[in-house]
């Protein structure tokens, strides 16, 4: 079985030989499908007025009837979401959705959706004081120092800032 | 003009019109991402109504929005009105339909063939 997966080649410095184990990479495509694709299925009930238009937006815009059905969803579920004043109640349900969700790297959980303001609020505060609190840091220094960046900043963050500066150049 | 008895006539053809169509649906399948597939699941679960109960209505306002969103929309709104007052029996549209939406927020206004005959036999007798 494992001769059917290697494969060797010439090249200029010489002959390689590359094996492929498959026994590996099936138990982990599976172990990925398993995580990242949806089976759910559900059957909407649409207005047939709202087929036409559907259909006509989705012909507009290049996408499947669908997609577009899928986006409105999302959006719908997303406002209902945000509809919940009391922020706790909101991260709950947001959260509790989250924990029956597999979602790939590249999806943005529910919870992202219910912080909201206050996810940006912590965003701005890590980048400005390097807490999610919101509070200038802690540096005990003398009365009348002017501390800098350098006092209260991760060395990897500092590092990291100036590789991005000179990126920026 | 005899307004009394053909206006009421036209409502009536409107009204039994409308009310076969508001029961015209189509179930649509759909297979969302896992992120909308939770929290359908479980917004439904909490409201206890099916998935399809709790959207179906509010697709068409959302429907409606998109369609409102942008003047390139122009040509979708048409094509849609036209594809819907193809269909058989059709003077208007779905009552609570996106169309419906445009219609009553005045962005998409209709004159089906029998107000049409009414408004020019009115204008004819007018110059007579």
């Amino acid at each position: 079985m494992a001769e059917e997966h290697t494969r060797s080649f010439t090249t200029k410095r010489g002959e390689f030989t590359v094996r492929v184990m498959q026994d590996k990479l099936a138990a982990h495509a599976e172990e990925d499908v398993g995580h990242a694709k949806s089976d759910r299925k559900f059957n909407i009930r649409v207005k047939q007025d709202d087929l036409c238009l559907l259909d006509a937006l989705a012909k507009a815009y290049g996408v499947t009837r669908s997609t577009l059905i899928n986006q409105i969803l999302h959006d719908i579920l997303r406002d209902e979401l945000r509809s919940i004043e009391e922020g706790d109640a909101r991260v709950l349900l947001a959260h509790v959705a989250d924990l029956s969700a597999s979602y790939d790297e590249l999806s943005l959980p529910w919870v992202y959706d219910a912080l909201g303001p206050n996810f940006r609020h912590m965003l701005h505060s890590m980048l400005e004081y390097s807490n999610p609190h919101g509070q200038p840091p802690d540096v005990s220094m003398p009365a009348g120092y002017q501390y800098t960046e350098e006092d209260y900043r991760s060395t990897t963050y500092l590092g990291l800032r100036d590789k991005l500066k000179g990126l920026a150049k | 003009m005899t307004n009394g008895i053909l206006s009421k006539l036209i409502n009536e053809i409107g009204e039994a019109q409308a009310d076969v169509r508001a029961e015209s649906y189509s179930m649509v399948n759909v297979r969302p991402g896992d992120k909308v597939a939770v929290m359908l699941d479980l917004l439904s679960k909490l409201a206890g109504k099916s998935p399809s109960a709790l959207v179906t209505d509010e697709i068409s306002r959302r429907l409606a929005d998109y369609a409102a969103s942008s003047t390139s929309n122009v040509d979708v709104i048409m094509n849609a009105a036209e594809h819907a007052l193809d269909r058989e029996n059709a003077y208007g549209f779905q009552e609570g339909s996106a169309l419906d939406y445009l219609q009553k927020a005045g962005i998409l206004e209709i004159e089906d063939p029998i107000k049409k005959q009414v408004r020019e036999t009115h204008i004819a007798s007018k110059k007579n």
